[in-house]
């Protein structure tokens, strides 16, 4: 399935790609992919047909080393990576002028020292409902994931239909005990249409998802009683021994299924575009222990609202400013259940007698950003960007009985520089540095829970707290060296790349130490 | 005609993923936020038999006005604490969830001291309870049984072995917390289903009531004429799976071969020659290689049927053993609730508190070293000393509070004095 599903997308993002008479470069699909408000900015697929995007197509393999303690608990603190990549598509005359895209991810992980997560592949994506264990841990995850995009010429001259799916199936495998072997699975799809009228589009989206996602902490070594918490909300938890006798069985079922959809407004003049929509997703997701007698762990309820603008001024000479401004809310409420197991004979199951929202989780963001592009208007990347972006962020937490509240607003702040050097017909280096100031502006924390003393409070809740309301900076030195027309037909390029990333707490400094990351990168273009 | 087909098949998936998928949401979207809600309980005591339905009579002579009641959540760590009041109905308010409901006090009267303790597991509250539903509905009652107040119990217990999965070394010890001499002669010891503390209790047929009885795996009887094995107040008897020094087996382990009787159960190969054989009169599949109880905590309860000549015979007879609803065809031997002098439920760990499976009666609580084979022992918390020097121990009838965690086993701790006719005495 996998191997179908990397050559489709090898297929779709090279094969097609490879016709591009001009060659392509990391600074040029930076270029293209800033101008492409529709497909930046939107779920929108049928909008890439209003951008019109040259086809190019990206390969490359990665890897990245990444230390330091200034992480959320679950996430380790010495870890590295192994990526090969590959996307690329845009509009094509073979296909009448229709839009194909396609992308393909293979990212092989090793983490270190993670704590407090014996259930997700991922624990930090809005799931509350684990497993946890004090054990620094070392997990090995695999990834595969590939997204498509396709969408039709303009029918009549004004409609114009597009559907996109993505596919990610990943496994992930704790190397301690209680240690857990997680398979997931994610498919969405997500079909749209515009429908276009002079300077004027209108576009609506739906999207259906489905997430599945399961594992069973077991101890390899049964000498050592493994402990553990099930987790609630962050402080709220039952503590007991990991095992199939204990009072904690390590099996997680996830099972998510998640509808949306959205409404974009286009306009196109000479020297200005502007794209702007708002989406709704409400995403339910079932957590139970078992496969044949199922207790319902807990259900989480998920509903995000984005409100979204992105316009380009176009000048004369062929530089752009680029305003971009993004509003995002999302709710997340933590349903548990009142079920009692009946094991009468005839029909052993879990009764559940009431079920109550018990907490909830809400993220609100604001993005502002302003791009100015300096680009010359014979070739297709650009010689200078420079740009500001400014995000806040308000999370607010609370379980309800008894109440424990967490109120968090932090203000990010970056600002960054891109050089494009070119050395004569065939290389060039992009330059890119970034940097970046995360202020806390207030951060509150009441827990009125039963384990004030209990480590998972006092390690896993209290220490992700000081961690998300955190201020610190940092910064993002980024070199890409690229050589074109490598082959006869002087279409292809090869790029090799490294980037440092560094970011500096200024805060809880008893907690946190620095962190860095470097990545090397080595790839093709065509 | 190929593409309509494939089009109405794509149309009837996609409408089958979202139907199941808006049902989902939609049971989401139902869920109301929590809120504190008021329940009412009626308590009664009740002394003979309670049928299926749990409708019982109260008897009279225990009231039950003034115990303390205790809303246990287990999964949150929650406590409600209310009082009983008028009418026998006791009031909390607290937050929705699955409750243990734990009753415990005593009350004398003519007939003497009596433990009032009980409790009811998996109770559900989702909703406001008032005393007018109490009053009209049977299902918002808890029977609890007067259990008198004993001078024979478990004062230590030592079950989850010791690294690397050693388990020979388990080892029981009963003690005399009276004032009046107890005689050992034919006291039963029992092993109670099931071994492990679940979530899926055994169901038994509806003909036995609720509550009415305990059901033993094993049954072990103490042997003697009638008053041969006196045990005096402040004196232990130790009872074990194999009485050696285990020293020799394994360095973590203890010496417990100075153990008044083995629970043998007839592994020829095992054992201590000098240490007296305890006879098991109930065993419907025994394990000839050994009497291992579970390393996670079982259930045991001593007691005595006054009425009759408990043998080996006695359980083979109609009506003094049980099966649990369903194919299975093992036997449990029937022991009548107030036969019960004294019972300890061992928990896999405290957070599992909700699996007990033993009645309130036998004991409201339970009691855990949280893990196995590390070596320790639950024994009783000392609240006094005799003149002698030997403790008097809490018996509250709940092992949560009555029972201690110890870094090591122990035999005859705090004092206690070895019987005259004990075998230790020559050790």
């Amino acid at each position: 399935m996998i191997k179908w599903i990397g050559c489709l997308a090898l297929l779709i993002s090279s094969g097609f790609a490879a016709k591009a008479q001009n060659p392509v470069t990391p600074a040029s699909v930076d270029r293209l992919k800033m101008e492409s408000l529709w497909i930046r900015h939107t779920n929108n697929v049928a909008g890439a047909i209003l951008e019109n995007p040259w086809h190019y197509a990206l390969t490359d393999f990665e890897y990245q080393i990444e230390k330091g303690e200034f992480k959320r608990v679950q996430s380790g603190n010495d870890n590295n990576s192994f990526r090969f990549n590959t996307e690329g598509g845009g509009v094509y005359d073979a296909l009448g002028g229709g839009y194909a895209w396609g992308e393909f991810h293979y990212d092989r992980s090793v983490l270190r020292g993670a704590k407090y997560n014996a259930s997700l592949a991922d624990p930090l994506r809005g799931m509350p409902f684990i497993i946890a264990d004090p054990n620094p841990s070392k997990w090995i995850n695999q990834n595969y994931s590939m997204q498509v995009k396709l969408a039709t010429p303009l029918i009549w001259n004004q409609l114009i239909l597009g559907v996109g799916a993505t596919y990610e199936n990943g496994i992930a495998a704790k190397q301690v005990d209680p240690r857990p072997k997680v398979l997931l699975s994610e498919l969405s799809v997500n079909p749209s249409v515009i429908w276009t009228k002079g300077k004027h589009a209108i576009g609506a989206d739906f999207v259906y998802l489905s997430h599945r996602e399961d594992g069973s902490a077991s101890n390899t070594n049964y000498r050592v009683p493994q402990m553990g918490w099930e987790i609630l909300y962050p402080g709220y938890f039952m503590e007991g021994e990991i095992s199939s006798f204990g009072s904690i069985t390590g099996l997680r079922n996830f099972n998510a299924n998640g509808l949306g959809g959205g409404l974009q407004y286009g306009y196109k003049a000479q020297q200005f575009r502007i794209v702007a929509g708002g989406e709704f997703r409400q995403t339910t997701e079932d957590v139970t222990n078992s496969y044949t007698t199922p207790k319902r762990i807990g259900t989480t309820n998920k509903k995000e609202w984005t409100g979204m603008a992105g316009a380009q001024f176009l000048f004369n000479d062929g530089n752009s400013l680029f305003a971009d401004y993004t509003y995002y809310n999302r709710s997340i409420d933590g349903i548990e259940y009142i079920q009692i197991y009946n094991s009468e004979y005839e029909s052993q199951e879990w009764i559940v007698y009431g079920k109550y929202i018990k907490s909830n989780y809400s993220t609100v963001n604001h993005n502002v950003g302003l791009q100015f592009m300096i680009a010359e208007n014979d070739r297709r990347d650009f010689s200078w960007q420079f740009g500001v972006n400014a995000t806040t962020e308000k999370l607010s937490d609370i379980y309800y009985l008894p109440e424990s509240t967490q109120e968090i607003h932090n203000v990010l702040m970056k600002a960054y520089v891109k050089k494009n050097f070119v050395f004569g017909k065939r290389s060039n280096l992009l330059l890119t540095l970034e940097g970046f100031l995360n202020k806390n502006t207030d951060a509150e924390h009441k827990y009125g829970g039963y384990y004030e003393g209990n480590m998972a409070y006092t390690q896993f809740a209290l220490v992700d707290f000081y961690y998300l309301s955190s201020s610190y900076n940092g910064f993002t030195l980024d070199a890409n060296y690229t050589v074109t027309n490598i082959d006869r037909k002087n279409t292809m390029s090869l790029y090799v790349a490294a980037s440092f990333n560094y970011v500096n707490p200024t805060s809880y400094k008893d907690y946190f130490d620095k962190r860095s990351t470097l990545v090397m990168k080595i790839g093709l273009a065509f | 005609m190929k593409k309509i087909f494939l089009l109405s098949t794509i149309v009837c998936l996609f409408s089958c993923l979202t139907t199941s998928c808006i049902k989902m949401m939609q049971e989401a979207n139902d869920a109301e936020e929590v809120r504190m809600i008021t329940v009412s309980y009626k308590v009664n005591a009740v002394t003979g038999f309670v049928p299926y339905s749990g409708e019982a009579e109260p008897d009279p002579s225990f009231q039950t006005k003034g115990l303390e009641v205790n809303f246990i959540n287990y999964q949150e760590g929650s406590s409600f604490t209310s009082v009983v009041g008028d009418n026998n109905i006791v009031t909390c308010s607290l937050t929705p969830g699955v409750y243990a409901i734990s009753i415990g006090g005593s009350v004398t009267n003519d007939l003497g001291t009596y433990h009032l303790n009980g409790s009811s597991l998996n109770v559900p509250f989702t909703k406001d309870i008032t005393p007018q539903d109490v009053a009209s509905n049977p299902e918002y009652t808890i029977n609890i049984r007067p259990a008198k107040v004993g001078s024979i119990l478990f004062s230590e217990i030592y079950y989850c072995g010791v690294a690397p999965y050693y388990f020979r070394d388990q080892t029981y010890t009963l003690y005399n917390n009276g004032e009046e001499v107890f005689y050992l002669d034919g006291l039963c010891f029992a092993q109670l289903h099931p071994n492990i503390a679940t979530t899926n209790l055994p169901s038994w047929p509806e003909e036995d009531g609720r509550d009415n009885y305990v059901y033993g795996l094993v049954v072990w009887q103490f042997p003697g004429s009638g008053t041969q094995y006196p045990l005096q107040p402040g004196e232990a008897v130790v009872i074990a799976q194999e009485a050696i020094n285990h020293l020799v087996n394994n360095p973590d382990s203890y010496n417990n071969s100075m153990s008044d009787w083995e629970c043998w159960a007839g592994n020829a190969l095992r054992g201590n020659p000098d240490c007296p054989k305890m006879p098991y009169i109930f065993w419907w599949t025994p394990n000839s290689l050994q009497w291992l109880t579970s390393v996670f905590g079982a259930a045991f309860c001593i007691f005595r049927i006054d009425d009759a000549v408990v043998d080996t015979a006695y359980w083979q007879q109609e009506g003094h053993w049980q099966r649990v609803v369903g194919p299975s065809a093992t036997r449990y031997a029937k022991i009548p609730a107030d036969a019960v002098l004294d019972g300890v439920e061992l928990l896999t760990s405290m957070s599992a508190l909700n699996m007990k499976r033993i009645p309130g009666f036998v004991d409201a609580g339970g009691t855990s070293v949280e893990t196995t084979y590390i070596g320790k022992s639950v024994s009783r918390k000392v609240i006094g000393q005799r003149a002698n020097g030997t403790p008097i121990y809490q018996d509250t009838n709940n092992s949560t509070n009555d029972f201690q965690v110890n870094d090591t086993p122990a035999i005859r701790r705090d004092g206690q004095k070895i019987p005259a006719w004990s075998r230790a005495n020559d050790l």
